[in-house]
């Protein structure tokens, strides 16, 4: 022991020298006697006994914080079936060796024992977590999955932090330390070693791990909660508007291409091009009308719709080999508002202005109006609601839809959404749930968004096709997926006012040859048929004029570069 | 400081420790003539730990009660170079066992009433008196530091406690002795 001589100035100095010499008056006896007391003395068993170990180990601190640790494990898994309470109960064991050298009866005192005996209990509560997850192991056989996990540990957590479990510690802990003090007194011979620092260093880590759990998500969530809102700020006013670029469109059969050649069920884009007499395109417009039209028809993303989408082009451009070209323009346009595919191509224009326009300026019965009215209204009311739709989608703030993919990708690793820890009737937003949902969230989100950012240059196309390449990981591909859909649901927003136009020129062209057909001549203004339109009438988009026995109607179409001015006439 | 006793003591704890523990290793394998030549050397401690908590009477039945049960309970000393601390420990336990048994208030009777009107009794009944108004966790660190002058570490050990709280509990215990003094 080392011996130390640093004596300071005692303000009593000299009672306690009178004392001394007082005693050397008082007591002075022969010291031999003392002494050859012992000589004699029959040697004594010098045993350690079962009694002085039990003594030596609460002194020690080692069965108070067993004490502790069965507290806090019975009141953690007590509920828990009986192998789990009996590992547990085995598994405080060692986390009371491990916590001992705090609770030596050098360092015994209230404080200690009520203050950091609820944190080794609460150690204890979260120790648990061990021998649970063990015991999953073995009797389910499988590994529990990381948000089981996080559950539990939020679950043990928020099962320390309650009042009844406090105040059951805190009475334990005074108990403890009434019985060690007691027994030091009794027992002033029996000596326990003090630990070394590197146990004593890990016995305050393991103690005080509750408490850094806590401190440690609640810092880390609010600066990780604070961080993501700040990123997602960042793209909030940086939402993608695709301009769509008819030049890329060939892109598109770059990126579906590989399965669709693989796939394809239908017939063979790369074949069809090849075969263009009249027998095999007629052939290919029955079995597309029959495959298009049957119950139960079944069309994919991606691939299905790309394909749909080169038989209809193929067939569209041979149109003069159809055996009935309007009914195959009525497929393809049916094809494209039902399903809306992401590569709107000049096709749109060229089907109405080649061929239904014209049609319905001159070339259709007048038993074929009412069905093709009717088709027409049919199709402006789908542009309507899509519109609706795309508004109402554009309507939503940037965060919530981005949360929304959170939630959605976060329930695909995590589960469900965070909740608080509930913590002595409090609830903290700052919870290890919280903190995984962050994580999580962020880590599905950040490629996305990256992705989404990549976007807004002018072919996005492009950027879909080359990213795969570089980031060739599932997970990555994955999220490119995602961002396609994203992309394809933005570009759908071009479907309307691509369509519309087209559409309402259809409805006045038919609107005035019924009228024709009614009262035998022709309206000398559009507003004479203004009743017969589902939309209101734009005098800068119409222009009309009847010469003699004809009439003519001229539409302003907006097209991707400029506006182009398309004449019909009625004859 | 001075006096005779106080000399001596002073001379134990300076002993040289590690003759001390040969000694405590040897008795503590059953040597009664180790356990002798311990109880000589460590006899003035042992008697000076004793004094001021007891009547002067009382003191060597209690030296010869303490080495009674360090005899029985010597193979428990982990460090034998902890001895005097121990053996301090164990003195305490047995002066706090007796001082239960018969107040120390008879003693200061029987003192008041002799005829030694010496300055240095006084200054005794004086600071016994005042050592027995303070708690015992007060007066048993002001008396191993005071009266034996043991050293921080052996104070700690020997009252199992940490060295802070030891330096704390000094300069606490010096200020109500203090205190109480001057009433």
């Amino acid at each position: 022991m080392k011996i130390e001589n640093d004596l300071d100035d005692s303000p009593q100095q000299d009672l306690w020298a009178s004392l001394a010499g007082a005693m050397a008056e008082e007591t002075e006896t022969g010291e031999s006697e003392v002494a050859s007391a012992f000589r004699k003395r029959s040697p004594v068993v010098r045993r350690v006994g079962l009694g002085d170990k039990l003594v030596a180990q609460v002194l020690s601190g080692f069965l108070p914080v067993l004490f502790l640790a069965f507290v806090a494990t019975i009141l953690s898994v007590g509920s828990g079936d009986s192998l789990t309470v009996a590992v547990s109960l085995l598994f405080s064991m060692p986390l009371a060796w491990l916590l001992a050298p705090i609770f030596h009866i050098q360092r015994a005192g209230l404080g200690r024992f009520v203050g950091l005996g609820l944190l080794a209990a609460g150690a204890s509560e979260l120790g648990t977590l061990i021998p649970q997850t063990a015991t999953t192991y073995f009797t389910l056989d499988r590994e529990p999955t990381r948000w089981e996990l996080i559950v539990a540990l939020q679950t043990h957590l928020e099962s320390f932090l309650t009042w009844s479990h406090w105040c059951i510690y805190g009475v334990s802990g005074i108990l403890a330390l009434y019985v060690v003090v007691t027994v030091a007194r009794r027992f002033p011979w029996i000596d326990v070693a003090i630990s070394g620092r590197a146990r004593a260093i890990t016995a305050w880590a393991v103690v005080l791990s509750p408490a850094l759990l806590i401190l440690w998500c609640g810092s880390v969530v609010f600066l990780k909660q604070r961080a993501t809102a700040q990123w997602i700020e960042k793209y909030r006013g940086r939402e993608t508007r695709f301009s769509y670029s008819y030049t890329e469109q060939t892109v598109w059969s770059q990126i579906y291409q590989p399965k669709v050649v693989r796939e394809d069920n239908l017939s063979s884009p790369a074949n069809v091009g090849l075969k263009k007499s009249k027998s095999v395109i007629q052939a290919l417009e029955a079995k597309t009308s029959q495959t298009w039209n049957s119950p139960g028809h079944q069309v994919q993303r991606g691939a299905d719709l790309y394909r749909i989408e080169l038989v209809f082009e193929h067939l569209l451009e041979n149109s003069d080999a159809l055996a009935h070209p309007l009914e195959t323009v009525d497929n393809y346009l049916e094809f494209m508002t039902e399903y809306r595919p992401p590569y709107i191509s000049e096709r749109v224009s060229k089907v109405f202005s080649n061929l239904l326009l014209p049609a319905l300026a001159q070339g259709l019965s007048v038993r074929e109006l009412p069905f093709w009215k009717s088709r027409i209204e049919e199709l402006l009311s789908q542009c309507d609601h899509l519109e609706e739709d795309l508004n109402a989608d554009m309507a939503e703030t940037f965060q919530s839809y981005l949360m929304d993919e959170a939630r959605q990708k976060s329930a695909i690793f995590v589960g469900e959404a965070p909740r608080p820890l509930k913590a002595l009737g409090m609830e903290l937003p700052a919870s290890p749930l919280a903190l995984s949902y962050y994580v999580e969230a962020e880590r599905a989100l950040r490629p996305w968004l990256e992705i989404k950012s990549q976007l807004d240059p002018q072919h996005p196309e492009r950027l879909l096709l080359d990213w795969p390449a570089k980031e060739g990981t599932p997970f990555r591909k994955g999220s490119w997926y995602t961002a396609r859909l994203g992309f394809e649901r933005a570009v759908q927003r071009q479907w309307s006012p691509t369509l519309r136009p087209y559409l309402q020129t259809a409805q006045v062209l038919i609107a005035i040859r019924q009228f024709k057909v009614k009262t035998d001549s022709w309206p000398t203004t559009l507003e004479e048929i203004s009743g017969d339109l589902t939309f209101h009438l734009d005098p800068a988009m119409f222009s009309y004029r009847v010469e003699g026995k004809n009439a003519s109607l001229g539409a302003l179409i907006p097209q991707s570069s400029d506006h182009h001015q398309l004449v019909w006439t009625l004859r | 400081m001075n006096g005779t006793l106080l000399d001596k003591t002073a001379q134990v704890s300076k002993e040289s420790t590690v003759e001390l523990s040969a000694w405590v290793v040897q008795a503590q394998s059953g040597d009664n003539s180790a356990f002798e030549e311990l109880v000589r050397r460590t006899r003035g401690l042992v008697k000076k730990t004793a004094y001021p908590l007891l009547r002067a009477d009382q003191v060597d039945d209690a030296v010869q009660e303490s080495y009674l049960v360090v005899y029985q309970k010597i193979h428990h000393l982990r460090d034998p170079g902890a001895f005097q601390a121990w053996l301090v420990r164990i003195v305490l336990h047995v002066c706090y066992a007796i001082r239960k048994k018969t107040p120390l208030v008879a003693e200061v009777e029987d003192l008041a009433v002799s005829e030694d009107t010496t300055r240095q009794v006084d200054q005794r009944l004086e600071l016994k008196a005042a050592l027995d108004q303070l708690k015992d966790d007060d007066r048993n660190i002001l008396i191993l530091r005071e009266f034996l002058q043991l050293s921080y570490d052996e104070i700690a050990y020997a009252l199992r406690l940490p060295v802070g709280t030891v330096r704390s509990r000094i300069h606490n215990g010096r200020k109500k002795l203090a205190v109480i003094l001057k009433r």
